[in-house]
């Protein structure tokens, strides 16, 4: 059984100004095993940080379940909910905006124990809070400072504490490196690299950099306006994209070997509006050079193309840079 | 490429230096940064947030705030001397007819109150150009499309907050370049931007330089964006330049500890991530030996004296004692 199991989840927002409705999340199925990371990457708007979101409760589905450990979180009390939190947590990307800046380092990491109830006296829960700094590569002399005094990666450090104090099987990660520079961003991918050998644990990883993807995950699920295009072993689908989407998505990687250029591929314009909700047809059809008729008049649906591969495109067989790269003119339109 | 052409020096930094004097203490943020941009070339500045990177060339453009001063050095621009010397009101004349500017923030650059269209025609205002409206716009217009905008009249006639972030940064490397200026200065200009829009930018930016006389300085902290835009690269540790070359040289064969320390920090599958201990200096102590001394883990005895910047083979610079050390290659 996996750990994490999401079925037919959709998400949608009424658009600003009541102008219509945007379809966040899609009809999305997704699974996490225990130990494992995930990845979920797209760009701006693609409804990746909203089922992250969708998959802690933070936001209440309008359709689907989302599983956990067996049990669908969407059908919890409140007060259940709290009690299954703890084995479920989150890192967000902005670490100093999701500290509270008056609190102390000390007292952020330890309050989630405080909420769960560990039955913990003050004393232990020092000396937990102590122990899980010290696992993050902060010394516990940090705690009576203030998330102020501490660099952007000793406050991705505190988040991280704060996750995996209470001992939670799953860590959404959304986004967790992308406001550190370089050097830092290696620090942080190291110590969640360490954390999940020695904590079992497993991460839903959302980020819109292929690199750190390819780096951090064993599977990885593209996400284009709401909806998840292709899924599979990161390996396979890096190595060999079926999806005309990702295999753009690939292409405008910037290799840091100056000698190697990746093929360039372009879409048609620039990302489609998730308020235009079409009944039928694929979500890329208007900015796929290799869309045909069908692709607009059937129903796409994620279909397996190799074992624990599967592609939303019914030309995936056929997907090639060839095809592809027919449109390099387009881009640039509002 | 011609080869004359390609040697013409459009800019030349000689030992720039920015200071932010506070209160009780003075930061060092840029100390003695030389660089040089040729005419048909993207020269790439990189290097960590607090480097120092984003100040230099706010030094060099004059666009430093208060307490930040240019404190000495000087950056020569062809035709125009020491733009450094230059009084402000001869200033805002250079920029923007000879020195282009692109900022991290499109929606920073742009006004929002006044149409995209206006603020077009006041650039020609400002410089003195015919700036009748049917003028004005055509110009527009046509800086618009080559930037890729298929419906520039559109986005003529629209405000600033009506605009995608890639279309915003599109607006502004087109008033950026409205004035044919020889070179370009573009800080972070992609930063905040989707990955499959960045390309786009990037060779906008590039197709207006390549076989050309002008000259583009580009600050990233993207080593991809260097290895696969620019030409020649300096890399910024704590306000020094500590290397600088052609790209392949630097990224292939990196001299100074620094540079391999980022180029082994970019994830790769299979391979360790290099952990480069510790954090950048206190800028607030202008330092006697190397900066990097404290998370060098090569430091030896002579890094207690701060290295000067020499060539160690054909355009290829370095500020590090080890590269003294016969046969040494860092890593």
């Amino acid at each position: 059984m996996p750990l994490l199991e999401l079925e037919g989840v959709s998400k949608q927002f009424h658009a600003r100004g009541g102008k219509g409705i945007v379809r966040a999340v899609s009809n999305v199925s997704l699974k996490i095993n225990a130990g494992e990371t995930v990845a979920l990457i797209g760009e701006s708007g693609s409804g990746k940080s909203t089922l992250g979101r969708l998959v802690l409760r933070l936001l209440e589905p309008d359709e689907g379940a989302v599983r956990f450990d067996g049990v669908d979180l969407t059908q919890l009390s409140v007060k259940e909910m709290r009690e299954m939190r703890s084995k479920l947590q989150v890192v967000f990307q902005e670490p100093f905006e999701s500290l509270n800046p008056r609190m102390s380092i000390g007292d952020i990491v330890g309050e989630p124990l405080i909420i769960h109830d560990r039955g913990l006296n003050s004393d232990a829960r020092k000396q937990r809070v102590r122990e899980t700094l010290e696992r993050v590569g902060l010394s516990p002399d940090s705690s009576t400072r203030l998330p102020g005094q501490l660099s952007g990666g000793q406050q991705q450090r505190v988040g991280i504490a704060r996750a995996i104090i209470t001992n939670p099987k799953l860590i959404v990660l959304d986004e967790p490196t992308s406001s550190l520079d370089l050097s830092v961003r290696a620090q942080i991918l190291s110590l969640l690299a360490d954390l999940q050998r020695e904590l079992g644990l497993a991460y839903l990883f959302i980020s819109h950099d292929i690199s750190t993807v390819e780096y951090v995950s064993q599977r990885i699920a593209v996400m284009y306006l709401g909806e998840i295009l292709e899924t599979g072993p990161v390996s396979e689908v890096i190595r060999d994209p079926r999806h005309p989407y990702t295999r753009a998505l690939l292409s405008s990687r910037l290799s840091t070997d100056p000698n190697e250029s990746l093929p360039r591929l372009r879409l048609i314009g620039d990302i489609g509006s998730p308020t235009e909700v079409r009944a039928i047809g694929c979500v890329l059809a208007p900015r796929c050079p290799m869309a045909i008729d069908a692709c607009r008049s059937q129903i796409i649906q994620l279909i397996e193309f190799s074992p624990n591969h599967e592609v939303a495109c019914i030309r995936a067989e056929e997907t090639s840079d060839a095809l592809l790269s027919n449109s390099i003119s387009g881009g640039g339109s509002n | 490429m011609n080869q004359t052409v390609m040697t013409q020096t459009l800019l030349s930094v000689k030992d720039l230096s920015v200071e932010f004097v506070g209160h009780k203490s003075t930061v060092h943020a840029v100390n003695g940064v030389n660089l040089r941009v040729n005419a048909g070339e993207i020269v790439g500045i990189v290097g960590e947030s607090g480097c120092g990177k984003s100040t230099a060339v706010k030094g060099i453009l004059g666009l430093l705030q208060a307490p930040g001063k240019v404190t000495g050095g000087s950056a020569e621009l062809t035709g125009h001397g020491d733009l450094l010397s230059i009084k402000n009101k001869n200033l805002r004349k250079v920029r923007g007819a000879s020195v282009g500017y692109v900022a991290q923030n499109p929606f920073g650059s742009l006004n929002p109150i006044y149409s995209i269209e206006e603020q077009f025609r006041n650039i020609l205002k400002a410089h003195g150009q015919p700036s009748a409206k049917n003028v004005a716009r055509e110009r527009a217009r046509a800086m618009l499309t080559s930037v890729g905008i298929a419906g520039p009249d559109r986005v003529l006639d629209g405000y600033s907050h009506q605009l995608s972030g890639g279309m915003a940064q599109r607006v502004v490397i087109a008033m950026a370049m409205l004035l044919e200026p020889e070179l370009i200065i573009a800080d972070e200009p992609t930063t905040g931007l989707d990955v499959t829009v960045q390309r786009q930018i990037l060779d906008l930016i590039r197709d207006r330089v390549v076989d050309s006389t002008r000259g583009i300085l580009l600050v990233t902290h993207d080593l991809g964006v260097i290895a696969q835009y620019c030409h020649r690269v300096v890399v910024m540790y704590a306000g020094k330049v500590v290397e600088a070359g052609s790209v392949e040289t630097v990224f292939l064969n990196p001299a100074h500890p620094y540079t391999s320390a980022l180029l082994g920090a970019i994830p790769r599958p299979g391979h360790e991530l290099t952990r480069l201990l510790g954090s950048v200096p206190d800028l607030r102590v202008v330092p006697t030996d190397c900066s990097f001394r404290p998370r060098c883990k090569h430091a030896f005895e002579a890094c207690s004296v701060s290295p000067d910047l020499r060539e160690i083979a054909p355009d290829h610079l370095v500020a590090c004692h080890l590269s003294e050390r016969v046969g040494h290659a860092a890593s």
